[in-house]
């Protein structure tokens, strides 16, 4: 280890790993750095300018390019290279090349770096390293930590994370056991994978709660923001090859039930407003045409209602349904249309006798 | 102890396996290198020639270039630095080119090197410390291009002094004072930021 205390602030403010600090890249369980500040007090000063100069000569980014443009432009060194070895001029083929390096684009852009190794997005990453980071909450409050990346857990009772000290660097892949409350920074570039048993969860960046106690009969995934991509991975090949896979939105969740090894798309427990737009009072109807109702509510819960229009579009409603929650709105609607409605695929379908 | 403890531990671990790799025709290994390096190449070039059509025909045709002469290429330490020189070499050259033959442009004897650092986000503008900032713009502003460049490969891009060595062609102990006299130079206005900056973060 390097004795710190021999260094100047400007060969301090050149060490990766202070740097790390400054920049706020260290896992929060990582406080060499406070320690060593509090054991260094006369070292105040040379900390001060050493973060200063870490902070200042960070040249500010120019965003001269869009990710289409950066897009484009690997995609055609890539077809460029395509077929090297044999001198076909540019016109010749030129369908079947586009054709080729689009697949090339389509593999590259899901390709997940580890140590030397591409891999594809149809296969869960898993990390090559031998140091594994835990947290485990014993308690039976909830915790709540920040990863190196600026992702927030918040880890539920009984609960463990777990990820390899490589976290961040090139993958951001964890371990959960129990649930946990993900808020996930976003990183186009790296994915955020959580491993859950045979349910494997990615997100870019969103929020989301997984349930996966080992007790329970079910996984499940619950988004909260943002859009959530959970997938199944098949034990038995050996390439972990994964075998459906289901986009959800907010307010809809996936249930993996572990005995029968199916994997679901309905909606969460409590629904929660997302279309900050429309307004609690909003839901005082006088009167009103059943189609309206349902728009507000779609779009008050970014949720899909789909009805019988044929038999149903002459119902009007007249409530006030201000206060309640998407069930108890939708028991209400129902009970004063003599209707029902079911849950199917993460949608809501009404059917009633008509009016 | 974890490895992040030794401070110019390798980033580049995995570098050498990517050249390998690549060099060997691996399209894999190929794209990989794109996703890594396609977009900071693109963003150094910007520094060096603000001309976004030329930037981006320079990286394309180093990458092209390299695809095709790969199984001549050597063993490199780190492949970020490897291209990095290379670009600079080539934009250096081709800009010179094009200004001989534009007559009119603005690459005079060399070339620029375009950085704004980030002293913004760092010292809050409030009124009685407009001063300290615009001494510090002022002194950034003084530096040499070739000290903003190798500012900017040091505490930007985290390179080692030996690599950027060998992107601006100069030796290890040139680099090393590069870094040296610019933060020398732009110290004097240091003293009363870090006086500053100690109440900000105490």
């Amino acid at each position: 280890m390097i004795n710190y205390s021999l260094l100047d602030s400007e060969a301090l403010s050149q060490d990766l790993y202070f740097r790390k600090w400054v920049l706020g890249k260290l896992p929060d369980d990582d406080i060499f750095w406070e320690n060593w500040q509090k054991a260094n007090p006369e070292k105040e000063s040379t900390i001060a300018l050493a973060r200063s100069l870490v902070l200042t000569l960070q040249a500010i980014p120019h965003s001269d390019f869009s990710s289409t443009e950066i897009n484009d432009g690997i995609r055609s060194i890539i077809e460029e290279t395509e077929f090297v070895s044999k001198p076909i001029p540019l016109w010749r083929s030129g369908m079947f090349r586009s054709l080729v390096a689009c697949l090339f684009l389509m593999a590259a852009f899901f390709c997940f770096l580890r140590k030397g190794n591409v891999l594809d997005s149809r296969y869960v990453p898993s990390t090559s390293t031998q140091n594994w980071m835990v947290h485990r909450n014993e308690g039976d409050q909830t915790i709540s930590f920040n990863l190196s990346d600026g992702s927030k857990i918040t880890l539920g009772p009984h609960s463990e994370l777990q990820y390899g000290d490589d976290f961040g660097l090139h993958n951001r892949i964890v371990t959960l056991i129990g649930e946990g409350f993900f808020e996930v920074e976003k990183d186009a570039k790296r994915p955020f994978w959580v491993i859950t048993g045979k349910l494997v969860t990615k997100v870019i960046g969103t929020s989301f709660r997984v349930k996966a106690y080992e007790r329970d009969t079910t996984i499940s995934v619950s988004v909260h923001t943002g859009k959530v991509t959970v997938l199944r991975q098949n034990a038995e090949s050996s390439k972990d090859h994964l075998l459906s896979e289901i986009v959800l939105l907010p307010n809809q969740k996936a249930v993996f039930d572990k005995e029968k090894e199916r994997l679901y798309k309905t909606l969460v427990d409590t629904p929660i407003r997302v279309d900050d737009k429309t307004e609690n009072s909003d839901f005082v109807f006088e009167a009103a045409k059943i189609g309206d109702v349902i728009v507000k509510l779609e779009t008050y819960y970014g949720i899909e209602i789909t009805f019988d229009k044929d038999t149903m579009f002459k119902c009007t409603i007249t409530a006030d349904l201000q206060s309640e929650s998407l069930y108890e709105k939708l028991d209400l609607i129902c009970e004063i249309l003599q209707a029902t409605y079911k849950i199917t695929d993460g949608q809501i379908v009404l059917s009633g006798p008509g009016c | 102890m974890k490895s992040s403890h030794i401070p110019s531990a390798n980033l580049y671990s995995c570098d050498y396996d990517l050249w390998q790799a690549f060099k060997a025709g691996d399209r894999e290994a190929f794209s990989l290198m794109l996703q890594l390096y396609y977009p900071i190449l693109l963003k150094y070039g910007m520094r060096l020639y603000r001309d976004k059509e030329f930037v981006k025909d320079s990286v394309h045709d180093l990458f092209v270039e390299l695809w095709h002469r790969r199984e001549n290429l050597g063993d490199v330490v780190s492949v970020k630095g490897y291209l990095f020189q290379s670009l600079r070499r080539n934009i250096i050259r081709e800009s010179r080119r094009i200004s001989w033959f534009r007559e009119a442009d603005i690459i005079s004897d060399d070339y620029d090197f375009d950085v704004a650092f980030n002293i913004e986000s760092v010292l809050i503008a409030e009124e009685d410390q407009k001063d300290q900032h615009r001494s510090l713009q002022i002194h950034l502003n003084q530096l040499t291009k070739r000290q903003r460049e190798a500012l900017f490969l040091r505490y930007t891009e985290e390179l080692a002094y030996e690599e950027i060595g060998d992107i601006m062609g100069i030796n290890y102990r040139s680099a090393v004072n590069l870094v040296h006299e610019a933060i020398k130079s732009i110290r004097k206005s240091w003293i009363s930021i870090i006086l500053l900056l100690l109440y900000i973060f105490s």
